[in-house]
């Protein structure tokens, strides 16, 4: 049995590229990626704006994957969660190069999902099923299309034989291959896990399915920068985005007897449902306040420990104000005592969806290693639920600022009301 | 692409062109195995035989298809099934 478990590897696929301390920097520094959707037929939607990972090859190495798999034999939500996994493995030294072989002696296994998949593989393979005919399809749909071919392709590109496995649950998949990997730590099955989530579901069928549900912004197609508003009182939906976050995740003594970097330790994880509704939390965020105080009893953290949460915050009016009710909640002592913030990242990358959870805890974990909290962008004027008796949370608006932090949380919550709160310490 | 109107050479060419564009391999001999040789798994040659059979406008029986086995091969057979 693992006595603690560490991050000693990050790897993310964003729109502000793949390296970790620009994508990172970006962030700090207010920047957005949410512009007007290219390349993809949005007529009659009504909403235009994404945060796709510009097609170039400055930001992302398309045309290495195309090499590596090419004709469409993987879906993009599995080769971003390949660059991440790959870039994550290199961080943690346990590949030396580019495809490189995990050492066989390792007990190292894949815990990596998707909340959607090859989604656009199944709109593109429907089209011409209508137009070409049934026997058409390309024979690489299946296997491109299937959640768990990304941790199948992690596996086989760098020969990780241990235990591999999926986890589909809508937003919070990320988290929640996080919070299982490190069990199977726990449990003494590996002491390396290869954990986190890849998604891209930009396209007409992913957009048209959002907007069908009223989930995505409305009314900033024309100032798309502005269109990601987490917590602030113009916000009118989510934007969506795309790409990945990975962590290895290790038992410390595998850690120390590797020689190898070590961000933080990993705490724990809360885990609760809303048991309510499809798509809606809870208003009153119990849902929420139960996977939160899971992850602090897990932790063995009280709350005034806690020093920053990285929100879920979808800048949706239902989700925000949610979780928001959840913090104050639990965490109204310390939000007096000034002694601790909550921000949100999905104001410059949106929102990952399947993904989300594993990039924000990315950059949860480089926010703590760096002693550097990360903005909630476009925070013009904070909604009432901001305030806890008339005092108003530090939501770190617009611009990143230095702090001193021992204790962070990251939240998810997705549709199925599949919460999740993960909680990462100083080492 | 009229395969009937094609010489042979320029009906292999069209063939390793298929076969560069969706899959990115080159410098193919006209003789290699795509097993043995250049190592094609299963699926990649049912893909194969559908970009080829989409360039050409042909439908190959499967029967035959599993005598594409080289460039050489395919041209024989797409030649045959043209007339």
């Amino acid at each position: 049995m693992a006595s603690k478990i560490v991050v000693t590897g990050l790897g993310w696929s964003t729109p502000f590229g793949c390296d970790l301390d620009q994508a990172f920097d970006a962030l700090f520094n207010g920047k957005t990626a949410t512009f007007r959707t290219q390349n993809i037929n949005l007529d009659g939607l009504y909403c235009q704006v994404s945060a796709q990972i510009p097609r170039n090859e400055a930001i992302f190495p398309f045309e290495k994957w195309q090499k590596e798999l090419p004709g469409n034999k993987a879906s993009m939500f599995t080769i971003f969660g390949l660059e991440a996994a790959e870039r994550a493995l290199l961080d943690a030294k346990l590949i030396d190069q580019e495809g490189g072989y995990v050492d066989q002696n390792l007990k190292i296994g894949v815990v990596v999902g998707s909340g959607i998949g090859g989604l656009e593989d199944h709109f593109n393979t429907s089209q011409v099923i209508l137009e070409k005919g049934a026997n058409r399809v390309s024979a690489f749909y299946v296997p491109a299309a299937l959640i768990n071919l990304l941790p199948g392709h992690i596996a086989i590109r760098h020969k990780i034989k241990g235990p591999n496995q999926s986890q589909v649950a809508a937003c919070s998949t990320g988290a929640i291959a996080i919070a299982d990997g490190a069990r199977m730590i726990v449990e003494g099955r590996c002491d390396i896990m290869v954990v986190g989530a890849g998604e891209a579901s930009i396209g007409r069928l992913g957009i048209a399915g959002f907007c069908a549900l009223r989930a995505l912004a409305s009314g900033y197609n024309d100032n798309p920068q502005q269109a990601s508003r987490p917590f602030d009182k113009k916000r009118s939906g989510f934007v969506m985005g795309e790409g990945a976050g990975i962590l290895i995740l290790e038992s410390e003594e595998s850690a120390k007897r590797r020689g190898a970097k070590i961000y933080c330790e990993y705490l724990g994880a809360g885990l609760s449902n809303d048991a309510y509704h499809m798509t809606s939390p809870c208003a009153d965020g119990a849902g929420a306040i139960a996977a939160i105080s899971d992850a602090l009893y897990w932790s063995k953290k009280t709350p005034n420990q806690v020093q920053y949460i990285n929100a879920h915050a979808t800048s949706t009016g239902l989700g925000d104000a949610a979780e928001m009710s959840a913090i104050k909640f639990i965490f109204g002592d310390c939000i007096e005592k000034n002694s601790f913030a909550v921000s949100s990242i999905k104001g410059a990358i949106g929102h990952m969806l399947g993904a989300a959870g594993s990039v924000e805890a990315v950059a949860t974990i480089l926010s703590l290693h760096k002693q550097k909290l990360l903005p909630t962008i476009n925070l013009e004027e904070p909604d009432e639920f901001a305030y806890h008796n008339d005092k108003l949370i530090n939501l770190v608006p617009n611009n990143g600022i230095e702090a001193s932090l021992d204790c962070v949380m990251s939240t998810s919550f997705g549709f199925g009301g599949h919460n999740v709160a993960l909680v990462f310490g100083r080492y | 692409m009229d395969i009937k109107n094609m010489q042979e050479a320029e009906l292999k060419a069209a063939i390793k062109k298929v076969m560069q564009d969706n899959f990115g391999l080159s410098d193919i001999a006209d003789d290699a195995d795509f097993i043995k040789d250049l190592k094609i798994d299963s699926i990649t040659r049912m893909e194969l035989l559908l970009k080829l059979e989409d360039e050409f406008g042909v439908r190959v029986e499967d029967n035959d298809a599993q005598n594409m086995l080289s460039v050489d091969a395919t041209a024989q057979l797409l030649k045959k099934i043209a007339g």
